[in-house]
C-alpha cells in the first residue's frame, strides 16, 4: 500500500473555506470514543498548529510580497482545519482525562516511529524519549485518581497502553547542553526518517503547549506543580527532536516537507479511523493539503528553480501511521534502554557518566524541596493504600520498577548513590 | 638551556602546525575528516587537561575548562554521526593521536613554567587554525553529507575558538 500526493488531485484552493456552522463540528463521546479515534484527534490538531506556526515563521523571513500572500491564504485554510478537528474534542473532558489522551498519543506515535525508523541512531532518539512520555503518563494517571475524576485512566486509555513506570520523571531534568541530538541530512536520510522528524516534533510541541497553557487550570497545587514539572521536560522533548531535523533547509523546501507530511498524516488517518463521521472529515483535509502541497511545489519551482521531485520519494509513503497497541515493543525497550542518559548528541548507561558531569548539577537544582512527579506517588500511596498501575502483560519488566520491587537497584538510584557517597568522603 | 628547547620546541610546532593547516584545506574524503577530527579533539582535550593541571592564569584555564566542554561535544557529535545509516562504510577514527599531535603535547608538558601558558596559546592559535580549515573544507566539498553536516555545524563553534585564543595569547 503505497500513497504518492503528487498524483492525485486535489479541492481548489478558493473552494476550501467553510463556514462557521460547518467548523464548529458535533464534538464525540468522551465515554464512547475509541481511544485511537481521540489519539488522532489530538495528534492532527497537532500536525495543524505546527502548519500554522511554520507559515508564521516563515512569513516573517521573507519579504517577497507574492509568497507571503501564498502563505497568508493556505494558511487561513489550515486554521479552519485546525478548528474542525480539535473541537471534535467535548467540553465535557476535563483537561486530565484530555492529558490522558495526549500522553497516549505520544507514547503509542512514539513507538510507532521507533518501529518504523529505519536510522539506527535515530531510533536510539525515539527510544529514549519514549519512556519520559511513558512515564508522564503514569503519573498523570495517578493525578487523575487524586483529582476524583470518576473515572480511572484505562477508560481513556481502553487498556490499549499500559501505564506503569518508566524513566522515572525525576531523573529527566537534565542541563539543556544534554538535549541536543545530531541532525539527519535531507540528502543522505530516508525520507520515512524525515516525515517521522517532522511529525514528533509537532506532536511534542502542541503537547509543551498544552501544558504550558492547560497546566494552570487545576486549583490543587500538587496538579500545578507535576503539569509544570512535566511541561519542563516537553521543553527538553522538542528541543530534542527538533534537533535532528536539518537545519540547512530553504524556507520553501521545509514548506513543502510540512504539505507533504500533512498529505501523509491525513491519509495515513482516513486509512486507519473506524468511526465513519471522523474519517470523512480526515478525507476532507486529505484532500484540501494536496492543494496545499501542490501551491508549495510550484511556489518553489517559479521561485528557487527546484522541482520538489528531485527530494521527494518517487513512489511515495510506503505506510499509514497507524495508531496500534504497542505493548510488546515498550517492555523490550524498558529492559534494554532504562538507565540511558544523554551525554550530548550521545546515550549512555547513566553509570558511565564522569562523577562531575552537569546532569548532577542540574538535578541537585531543580529537584531540591520536593518532587511533584514523586509526590503524587506517595499522596496516591497515602489515600488509595497503593500505586494507580495498569498492567495486562505481567510483572514490570525492570525488578526495581516493580510496586514492591527493589527501588534502591534502579540504576539511575545507584549512580546517585556513589554521588552521595563521593560527596561525602 | 630552556628558554633555547621552549624556542626549538615552538618552531617545530609551528612548522608542523603550517603544514596541517594545508592538509586540512584539501581534506574532502569521510575518512581523512573522521581520522583528522578525532584526533583534533583528542588533542584539544588532553591539552587542555594540562594546562589545568599547570597554569595558575584564571584566563588560560577558563580556556581550558571551554576546550574540555565544547570539543568533547564536537567528539560525540562525530561519534553520534558515526551510528548513522548516512555514514555507512566510513572507517572509525583512530583511538590514538598521531605522532605530531603527540609530539605537540610532550612540548607542552615539557614547557618551563615561565612559558607554559604561552606555549599553550601558541599551540592553541595553530591547533584552531587547522581545524577551522579542516571543517570549511570538509562543509565546502566532502563527500559525505552528514559529515558535512557535522563540519558545518562545528565551524562557527572553531572559528569562535580561534578568534578567542588568539585575545588569549595577546593578551599573555
Amino acid at each position: 500500500m503505497t500513497f504518492n500526493p503528487l498524483r492525485e488531485r486535489g479541492i481548489p484552493l478558493e473552494r476550501q473555506f467553510r463556514n462557521w456552522s460547518e467548523l464548529n463540528v458535533a464534538p464525540y463521546d468522551t465515554h464512547d470514543v475509541h481511544p485511537y479515534t481521540r489519539a488522532r484527534v489530538i495528534f492532527m490538531n497537532g500536525i495543524e498548529i505546527e502548519a500554522i506556526i511554520n507559515s508564521h515563521q516563515f512569513a516573517r523571513h521573507t519579504a517577497d510580497t507574492g509568497i507571503k500572500q501564498n502563505l497568508a491564504m493556505v494558511r487561513r485554510v489550515e486554521q479552519q482545519q485546525q478548528k474542525a478537528v480539535n473541537w471534535l474534542i467535548p467540553g465535557d473532558e476535563s483537561t486530565i482525562a484530555n492529558t490522558i489522551g495526549y500522553e497516549q498519543v505520544a507514547v503509542d506515535l512514539t513507538a510507532w516511529l521507533a518501529r518504523q525508523e529505519p536510522d539506527p541512531y535515530l531510533t536510539r532518539v525515539y527510544e529514549f524519549a519514549l519512556l519520559e512520555d511513558f512515564d508522564h503518563l503514569y503519573r498523570y494517571a495517578n493525578l487523575m485518581d487524586l483529582m476524583g475524576e470518576g473515572r480511572k485512566a484505562e477508560d481513556i486509555t481502553g487498556g490499549l497502553t499500559e501505564i506503569m513506570p518508566g524513566r522515572p520523571t525525576l531523573f529527566h531534568h537534565r542541563d539543556p547542553h544534554d538535549t541536543l541530538r545530531r541532525p539527519m541530512t535531507l540528502t543522505a536520510a530516508d525520507t520515512q526518517s524525515v516525515m517521522n522528524a517532522i511529525t514528533i516534533v509537532a506532536a511534542e510541541q502542541q503537547t509543551m503547549n498544552y501544558y504550558m497553557t492547560r497546566g494552570n487550570i487545576p486549583e490543587d497545587p500538587l496538579a500545578r506543580a507535576l503539569y509544570l514539572e512535566i511541561a519542563q521536560v516537553e521543553e527538553e522533548h522538542v528541543t530534542h527532536y527538533e534537533s535532528i531535523l536539518d537545519p540547512t533547509l530553504s524556507w520553501l523546501t521545509n514548506l513543502v516537507l510540512h504539505e507533504y507530511n500533512e498529505c501523509w498524516l491525513y491519509w495515513s488517518c482516513m486509512q486507519t479511523e473506524i468511526d465513519n463521521r471522523v474519517r470523512a472529515l480526515w478525507e476532507l483535509h486529505l484532500a484540501m493539503e494536496i492543494e496545499h502541497l501542490r501551491t508549495a511545489c510550484e511556489m518553489q519551482r517559479e521561485i528557487e528553480g527546484l522541482d520538489p521531485e528531485s527530494y521527494l520519494p518517487a513512489q511515495g509513503m510506503p505506510e499509514p501511521l497507524t495508531f496500534e497497541s504497542n505493548k510488546d515493543y515498550l517492555r523490550d525497550v524498558l529492559r534494554r534502554t532504562v538507565d540511558w542518559a544523554p551525554y550530548d548528541a550521545r546515550f549512555v548507561p547513566v553509570s558511565d557518566l564522569p562523577d562531575d558531569h552537569r546532569f548532577f548539577d542540574f538535578q541537585r537544582k531543580v529537584n531540591t524541596g520536593g518532587i511533584p512527579s514523586e509526590q503524587v506517588i506517595e499522596r496516591h500511596r497515602a489515600e488509595f493504600g497503593g500505586e494507580y498501575r495498569s498492567v495486562t502483560e505481567g510483572d514490570h519488566p525492570v525488578e526495581s520498577l516493580r510496586e514492591h520491587g527493589n527501588h534502591d537497584r534502579f540504576p539511575y538510584l545507584q549512580t546517585r548513590a556513589r554521588q552521595s557517597a563521593l560527596e561525602e568522603a | 638551556m630552556a628558554e633555547m628547547k621552549d624556542m626549538v620546541n615552538k618552531v617545530t610546532d609551528a612548522i608542523g602546525g603550517t603544514m596541517a593547516k594545508l592538509g586540512a584545506a584539501s581534506t574532502t574524503s569521510a575518512d581523512g575528516f573522521v581520522e583528522q577530527a578525532a584526533i583534533g579533539d583528542a588533542y584539544e582535550i588532553a591539552a587542555a587537561g594540562i594546562a589545568l593541571r599547570r597554569s595558575r592564569n584564571d584566563a588560560v584555564r577558563t580556556t581550558a575548562a571551554r576546550m574540555i566542554s565544547d570539543h568533547t561535544t564536537s567528539r560525540h557529535h562525530l561519534q553520534a554521526a558515526l551510528e548513522m545509516n548516512e555514514t555507512r562504510g566510513v572507517a572509525l577514527p583512530p583511538d590514538r593521536l598521531d605522532t605530531r599531535r603527540e609530539t605537540m603535547l610532550e612540548h607542552l608538558a615539557e614547557a618551563s613554567e615561565d612559558s607554559f601558558d604561552r606555549t599553550y596559546a601558541d599551540q592553541q592559535v595553530l591547533a584552531h587554525e587547522e581545524t577551522a580549515s579542516l571543517m570549511r573544507s570538509y562543509a565546502e566539498g566532502g563527500d559525505n553529507p552528514q559529515l558535512r553536516s557535522v563540519a558545518l555545524c562545528t565551524l562557527p563553534v572553531v572559528e569562535r575558538h580561534l578568534a578567542h585564543v588568539k585575545h588569549l595569547r595577546a593578551q599573555l
